[in-house]
């Protein structure tokens, strides 16, 4: 599971995190674990999850000029990207890190640029395969996120997802 | 890169009229490292260029970016002078240059998000049609015919304009109403062939009715003098012919929000300033002005006179300029930026926005974002 230099987290993949409060499985499997400064001092967070991105994570600033050229690029591209996200993509893109995020837009551009992804359902169902939850227990978990925390889900990839997860059993 | 953020800083902090110890202080670096920066020698990374940014009161992306590069291909016209350094306001109407380059990234920053929202849900952008006029003396039935016209593009006839950011928007016109803390600044357009036209109408301490004629005076700029839209917010135009400019686009604004035949019908029916004023949905002033035009009042007389009751009603306080006559009409029922928001939440369904920038538009966190978004969810019918 883990691999390249480490993890970077975006803001969609922290407010999971934060409500899932499984940074110990997280840091076991995808350490060291970043955050980009810009979205560590963005308004846009809430004062916990702010807090918890402080505890968990060390931010990252971007600091040569491929990664501000990057950051740039990705604004003439995707200009309905935010600039913590352009940020984390172009600190996963330069420092090979695993880009962590669960957001529709970031996702597509981490593929268009060849940056290593993954997004909560798949972290979910990693859980199951490390034996750390149940089958039974991610699908709570992710009903949670979606019907406490207004977290925005496809119902045919949650579907897909319960499907998938058929091969672990229960 | 370090050339560019060495031109910009320069030219930002320049802008503010700091000096480069003034800005270490505020972005809490050392003068020499602003030095160095300035010259170029040093790159210095996204959290202290962060902080730099939030002192001259820009974005990242502005002390990235070379002049220019990236942004919309906008051309402007705006109506008061930025530079606060000079206190030159002459009257409300002149026509003035826009030297802060802060307020002139910001509103390109404003346009480049507007057009991408709407490439993003794939709405076709809106551009009146032009048609050159630039004085009133002699046009007066030209003019009037086309703000006749527009209200026909509308939709409306000769009735009151409910609610005219509402209508224009719903033709395609992409208008923003932003509380900008510059004095004397209502507003401004900009156009281009592909993307559109764009208005920009200043809330900060000013009335609904200020606002709608401030609107109708835009759209007037874009119909009759689209060829002297400039390519930067800096511009430099002759008193007198900007003087007639600015009459025209009053006299369309005037007659788009009070069409002349309504209201001679209107004043054969009331001859209360308060109840013509109710009627269109303008400011006392616009009522003024047209029953000047027609010879009916003296605009200076009449006005004293009412400032003079309201004193008396109001236990001396004085009816400013900038104040509407009661009863003024409420903020509340013109909800800002409905298209906007609309465009932000449909690129979001379309996943064509990031949670967090439609987050930071909607100036919402993250966490309420999602809330919001369910709930919309729940109350949308189909």
């Amino acid at each position: 599971m883990q691999s390249l230099n480490g993890t970077i987290i975006d803001a969609t993949a922290l407010i999971d995190f934060r409500y899932l409060n499984e940074w110990g499985w997280l840091q076991q499997h995808y350490k060291p674990l970043y955050i980009a400064q810009e979205l560590l001092d963005s308004d846009q967070l809430e004062p916990p999850t702010r807090q918890s991105a402080n505890q968990y994570l060390t931010p990252l600033a971007l600091s040569t000029e491929e990664m501000f050229v990057s950051f740039l690029e990705f604004s003439v591209r995707e200009p309905l990207l935010s600039v913590a996200d352009r940020s984390t993509i172009a600190i996963a893109r330069h420092q090979l890190l695993i880009c962590a995020s669960d957001d529709g837009l970031v996702v597509e551009t981490c593929k268009a640029y060849g940056v290593a992804y993954t997004r909560t359902l798949r972290l979910l169902a990693e859980m199951v395969e490390t034996g750390h939850k149940t089958v039974i227990e991610v699908t709570t978990m992710a009903d949670t996120l979606i019907k406490e925390r207004g977290k925005h889900i496809s119902p045919k990839v949650v579907a897909d997802w319960i499907t998938s997860l058929q091969k672990y059993g229960t | 890169m370090k050339e560019i953020i060495a031109a910009n800083l320069i030219r930002y902090r320049k802008s503010l009229g700091l000096s480069q110890e003034q800005l270490a202080e505020q972005a809490g670096v050392t003068r020499q490292s602003i030095n160095n920066y300035e010259n170029a020698k040093t790159l210095p990374d996204s959290k202290i260029l962060s902080a730099l940014a939030l002192a001259l009161g820009i974005t990242l992306d502005d002390l990235l970016r070379s002049p220019g590069v990236g942004l919309p291909n906008f051309r402007f016209r705006a109506h008061v002078s930025f530079d606060t350094a000079v206190a030159t306001t002459r009257g409300t109407r002149a026509k003035h240059c826009l030297k802060n380059a802060q307020f002139a990234a910001q509103v390109l920053r404003m346009l480049q998000t507007y057009n991408a929202l709407e490439q993003a849900v794939g709405l076709p952008s809106y551009t009146p049609e032009s048609t050159p006029c630039h004085q009133v003396e002699g046009n007066e039935k030209h003019i009037q015919t086309i703000a006749g016209l527009f209200r026909h593009r509308l939709g409306l006839g000769d009735a009151p304009i409910v609610n005219l950011f509402q209508s224009v928007e719903e033709i395609g016109l992409k208008v923003l109403r932003s509380s900008i803390p510059i004095k004397d600044f209502f507003g401004l357009s900009a156009c281009s062939d592909i993307e559109g036209a764009f208005v920009l109408v200043n809330t900060h301490n000013i009335t609904i009715e200020r606002q709608l004629f401030t609107l109708a005076h835009e759209i007037g700029h874009l119909i009759f003098h689209r060829v002297e839209y400039q390519d930067t917010l800096i511009e430099e135009g002759t008193k007198e012919e900007e003087k007639a400019r600015e009459k025209v686009a009053d006299y369309f604004a005037s007659h788009l929000l009070v069409p002349q035949a309504e209201f001679e019908r209107m004043y054969t029916l009331t001859q209360d300033i308060v109840k013509l004023k109710r009627h269109f949905r303008v400011s006392y002033l616009v009522i003024l002005y047209r029953l000047a035009a027609m010879g009916i009042i003296d605009f200076a007389k009449e006005k004293a006179k009412i400032c003079k009751i309201y004193k008396k009603q109001h236990d001396g306080a004085s009816l400013q300029n900038s104040m509407e006559l009661p009863p003024a009409l409420a903020a509340e029922d013109y909800p800002e930026n409905e298209r906007y928001e609309f465009l932000i939440w449909q690129s979001l369904k379309l996943d064509k926005i990031s949670e967090m920038k439609a987050a930071e538009l909607l100036n919402l966190t993250v966490e309420k974002l999602r809330v919001r978004r369910q709930e919309n969810e729940v109350y949308a019918v189909a």
